[in-house]
């Protein structure tokens, strides 16, 4: 599931370049592994749909921060390791299992100060049509520049 | 000279929104070279009005008009509040989320603004759902038609409402994060520059909802 992208410098970011398109997908097994390692053994209302109709859900969902964390690699993989100095995600909508998720990125902002080379990411996640919002959000990356490599 | 505003938008002073305004005005200025044409935003942050604000000097730095209102709960939804005046903050509690929208209607009207629901097709909370139980709004004549972050659905009952009920339709972005600024404006026959000027284009009926893209045509035209 993993891009290769060449390595990224502030330099070469505009203000309103898009990432993509970027499309995922999280399988019932994942889940049950991401669960397992988080320490929220199955079943859950991540991984059950008798217990997720429990708490009201229509069915198992993907957790918040196993999103957050995809979202992460995401980023990482296209900007690169220990880029990523914020990630703030709004969750519009519950994620599921086994869909495709469509995952808009776009340069939204660019600085440079004492702390780095700022590069902001406006985020969102959709099914397919975009008709569905799951998540809205924003990253804050900091890059390299190219002067100082 | 024809003006087109983005009449729902809201920058961090919103508790759910993550752009700031100098944000929006630089992607203005990316959906421009796109192509684009807008004029200006109408910031409406939600339950809250800040009068002391001054964006003049951003908004002339990107040649970008920048005007306020506010979107403030009811207990029949949202509604957006256009040319929010001091008088009109100390007949109304902002914070109230439960407040009479009627009443809302009735006082912004007294102040010099106006109000427009938001997102009035919107499902268990848009004004169609209360209008679907009786309740009758006399007073109301625009409601905001496109609203770039509702759903399809959603949108279509709102424009079912207009047509049926004979009512204007306003367009806005709903903007939340920086690069959804400018997805649907309001395109006014008239010259807009102020609030005041902005309820009499209102009150004009002089305007229509439109997507960005249909800009494009007027820039190259």
């Amino acid at each position: 599931m993993t891009t290769e992208y060449p390595k990224l410098y502030f330099e070469d970011v505009d203000l309103g370049d898009e990432i993509g398109p970027v499309v995922l997908s999280v399988s019932d097994e994942q889940v049950v592994d991401f669960c397992s390692l988080w320490g929220n053994p199955a079943p859950n209302r991540f991984t059950d749909q008798a217990e997720a109709e429990r708490v009201g859900l229509e069915g198992p969902i993907v957790p918040g921060i196993m999103t957050m964390a995809l979202v992460s690699r995401v980023l990482t993989d296209w900007a690169g390791a220990e880029t990523v100095a914020d990630l703030d995600l709004v969750f519009r909508g519950s994620v599921p299992h086994n869909e495709p998720l469509h995952m808009g990125i776009q340069i939204s902002d660019t600085s440079e100060d004492d702390t780095g080379n700022m590069v902001q990411c406006d985020i969102t996640m959709t099914n397919p049509a975009a008709d569905r919002r799951y998540l809205i959000g924003t990253a804050m990356l900091n890059l390299p520049s190219r002067d100082a490599a | 000279m024809t003006t087109y505003l983005d009449l729902h938008c809201h920058s961090v002073a919103s508790d759910d929104s993550r752009a700031t305004v100098l944000q929006y005005l630089k992607w203005i200025n990316v959906l421009r070279k796109r192509g684009f044409t807008i004029d200006g935003i109408v910031l409406t942050e939600h339950r809250k009005f800040d009068y002391d604000i001054d964006y003049s000097q951003l908004a002339a730095e990107y040649g970008v008009l920048v005007l306020k209102g506010a979107e403030l709960d009811t207990c029949f939804g949202h509604m957006l509040v256009y040319n929010v005046t001091k008088g009109l903050g100390k007949d109304i509690d902002f914070g109230d989320v439960k407040m009479d929208g009627r009443d809302l209607i009735q006082a912004a009207k007294h102040h010099g603004g106006i109000v427009v629901p938001a997102h009035p097709g919107r499902f268990g909370i848009g004004l169609v759902e209360y209008m679907e139980q009786g309740v009758e709004f006399p007073d109301l004549a625009i409601v905001e038609r496109v609203n770039a972050g509702s759903k399809p659905e959603e949108n279509e009952r709102a424009e079912t409402l207009c047509d049926n009920g004979g009512y204007l339709g306003t367009a806005g972005s709903d903007a939340h994060l920086a690069s959804h600024i400018g997805r649907a404006v309001t395109e006014f026959k008239a010259t807009v520059r102020t609030e005041p000027e902005l309820v009499e284009a209102l009150m004009s009926g002089e305007f229509r909802p439109i997507y960005i893209e249909e800009t494009a045509a007027a820039t190259i035209g």
